[in-house]
């Protein structure tokens, strides 16, 4: 039977209600990296602003009998109608009280209020109504955080990404690749690119491996040596 | 569009891990890629079983996973980051 206090039923509310993106360890579970995860992480789309944001999500959260909203890093309690003025300055809030924390965000890590629609289209839907971000968009909220778990996480990501555009990429028409070769690049995926039939795209590639190689990275340097040399 | 691009620090990192295996690996006379490979043999196939049959389909199936995972990490004493 389905425990009422468990942050996933709370979660299974919020997506009955609002669009939920899942973020943190439950989504890098979902993209296949077997890992323990100690909270959960949603972003609750952001509404027109933190005052309209702060009404609907608060009539959830504070109306729930276990649930404990606190600042995060202070751990402060606060009220409901403090929730506006937490969530414009520290754009999340933590939930205590449940089966585990729950993190909830307004704005997550390096991504921006706006960029929601695009994080929400690209998702893959779960049962329970949540989507989880494709595996670039999640890669992009992992960033600059300095954590040893996101770093592991990182690593399994990139992989992941650069396995499947490095597959796709050779035989992706000149808008797919083109639009793939501006979302995510590494030395592996702009070599690939060398393999599309337009020449346009292979000429993309050239021009990112040189630039990734003038940056400073020794596997594009590496590549275009091999290709001079061949 | 935002474009990713991975830390070229870690790719310096990862580069320099790299060059170091190789390196070893010639130090001892081995192939560079794998040895049973290398004499012809078939790569070991991933033999991993799945945690749930269907992958994960909900937060819930997610969080099944993660409590898994730490009850065994406690079994075998692994320090749970």
């Amino acid at each position: 039977m389905e425990n009422p206090d468990s942050v996933d039923s709370l979660i299974r509310i919020f997506a009955s209600r609002f669009r939920v993106v899942t973020l943190g360890g439950v989504a890098v579970i979902f993209h296949g990296l077997s890992r323990n995860t100690h909270d959960a992480d949603i972003w609750i789309e952001p509404f027109e602003s933190p005052e309209v944001w702060s009404v609907r999500v608060a009539s959830l959260v504070f109306s729930h009998s276990m649930a404990r909203p606190v600042r995060i890093g202070t751990w402060q309690p606060f009220t409901e109608m403090e929730l506006s003025e937490v969530i414009d300055q520290d754009e999340v809030f933590r939930i205590l009280g449940l089966d585990r924390p729950l993190d909830i965000f307004r704005k997550p890590n390096e991504l921006d209020v706006t960029e929601f629609e695009s994080v929400w289209e690209r998702g893959t839907e779960l049962e329970d109504g949540t989507r989880v971000p494709d595996v670039i968009d999640l890669l992009v909220t992992k960033q600059a955080t300095g954590r040893e778990k996101d770093m592991q996480d990182i690593a399994f990501l990139e992989a992941k990404a650069e396995r499947e555009y490095a597959k796709k990429i050779p035989s992706a028409s000149e808008q797919e690749a083109r639009t793939m070769l501006e979302r995510f690049l590494t030395p592996k995926v702009a070599e690939a690119a060398l393999q599309n039939s337009s020449e346009t795209i292979r000429n993309l590639g050239t021009q990112f491996l040189e630039e990734l190689a003038a940056d400073g990275d020794p596997f594009a340097a590496d590549i275009l040596r091999k290709i001079a040399a061949s | 569009m935002k474009q990713y691009r991975p830390d070229v620090e870690r790719q310096k990192w990862l580069y320099s891990m790299m060059k170091s295996r190789a390196w070893l690996r010639r130090k001892q006379g081995k192939p560079e890629g794998n040895i049973a490979v290398a004499r012809g043999k078939k790569q070991l196939p991933d033999n991993s079983e799945p945690w749930l049959p269907g992958g994960v389909r909900s937060v819930a199936d997610a969080l099944w996973i993660s409590d898994r995972i730490k009850e065994d990490m406690e079994r075998w004493k692994i320090p749970i980051q």
